[in-house]
């Protein structure tokens, strides 16, 4: 008696052991910045960038060749500010985005991620880029275009 | 009654023979069939021998928890749970630390229908338990956008949330098999449902002491093994 009750416990052991939750993470991280392209001349008009390169010094080309007019660009976590070089064709500009780092529980499968306060974009001696518009300066998701680049 | 006795050592297929013919040719009288049938009341004390294991294979967590039971109905039991655990936890992107103490009471009722003075028990019960616990994040990997910057890990210093509480209900099963004379080994299942608790500002409870690990709808399991003496009061 006492042997099934036994192996009847073992039985019950094996089957609750195994029931351990492993959840993926399924949820938005660290959100991307989304830099829309517009015309200069006819602010209303997006405008594709010609063969746009976009890369960060020791980290290479983000984003090579693509001719496009709205990117998704990530920024450096381990930094309050990250500088890229915009490059259309042959001509550069250097952008540094700057930010407040705040953190946001996410989840239990995710985590943390990082949400930006306070963002600015810095653009010295502009060459291809004529200005820029800062729409969002507390960025949260990636629901819609936080920067714009006149071109 | 010598020819009686030894019936109950015979193994469980011998059991399956026939309990009845051996009875009915016995010819003993009800009242002496009904003394056999006496067991030992009183209060039982224990512990749940799974958290010391867990620490030999994992030191840092950390766990003591007593288990005690008083049989007031032939079988009915009041029962508690008292510990204290320490758990370190590791997730995807984050490590993090609990550390608290629990009691739970509650009632068990034993389905089991013994066979003469055997005293084993098939138990399902009902908890209400509460723990006090402080909840430390230990590590961070921030959950990146992509890999082309190297991930950001930092150790926060200002994620401690003392002070924290729970408090839940429930459903128990399980066993208790005497193996010696008043000597007790269990198994015991428990599911529990938290109904409040203080949640950390900007963060959740992900562990619980008493419940262990608990899921997004704040249900927790939880596996015991036991060993537990009773201390014998009286035989009815």
């Amino acid at each position: 008696m006492t042997r099934r009750l036994m192996a009847f416990a073992f039985i019950l052991a094996l089957f609750f052991s195994s029931c351990e939750n492993e959840d993926i993470c399924l949820q938005e991280g660290t959100p991307f910045v989304i830099i829309t392209f517009y015309d200069k001349d006819n602010p209303q008009e997006k405008k594709a960038v010609d063969s746009l390169t976009v890369s960060s010094e020791d980290f290479g080309d983000y984003i090579q060749n693509r001719t496009t007019d709205s990117i998704a660009i990530p920024m450096n976590l381990n930094l309050s500010q990250t500088p890229y070089l915009f490059q259309s064709g042959e001509i550069q500009d250097n952008l540094v985005f700057s930010y407040n780092r705040e953190s946001e529980y996410i989840s239990r499968s995710c985590g943390f991620k990082t949400t930006f306060t306070e963002f600015l974009l810095d653009l010295n001696n502009p060459n291809w880029i004529n200005s820029i518009e800062i729409l969002n300066t507390d960025i949260i998701d990636e629901a819609s275009t936080s920067i714009k680049i006149y071109h | 009654m010598k020819r009686v006795l030894p019936l109950k050592y015979i193994t469980s297929l011998l059991l399956l023979v026939s309990f009845c013919g051996f009875a009915q040719d016995s010819e003993l009288p009800e009242s002496a069939i009904d003394s056999l049938r006496q067991t030992n009341w009183g209060f039982r004390v224990g512990i749940n021998i799974l958290p010391p294991l867990v620490s030999i294979i994992d030191k840092d967590d950390q766990g003591l928890e007593l288990i005690a039971d008083y049989r007031f109905k032939q079988n009915w039991y009041l029962a508690a749970e008292l510990g204290r655990e320490s758990y370190f936890g590791s997730e995807d992107f984050f490590d993090y630390n609990t550390k608290g103490n629990f009691a739970k009471i509650g009632v068990n009722y034993n389905a089991y229908n013994n066979w003469l003075d055997m005293n084993n028990e098939i138990f399902i019960g009902g908890r209400y338990g509460f723990a006090n616990f402080t909840q430390k994040v230990t590590e961070v990997t921030y959950y990146n956008s992509g890999t082309y910057f190297p991930d950001y890990a930092f150790n926060p210093q200002s994620a401690q949330s003392d002070r924290l509480n729970a408090h839940w209900f429930e459903m128990v099963a399980g066993l208790k098999v005497e193996t010696f004379k008043n000597l007790f080994l269990g198994v015991q299942v428990a599911f529990s449902k938290i109904i409040t608790e203080d949640q950390p500002e900007g963060f959740e409870n992900l562990f619980v002491p008493g419940i262990g690990r608990t899921s997004v709808n704040n249900i927790g399991t939880r596996f015991s093994y036991t060993i537990s003496y009773l201390i014998p009061f009286k035989k009815k």
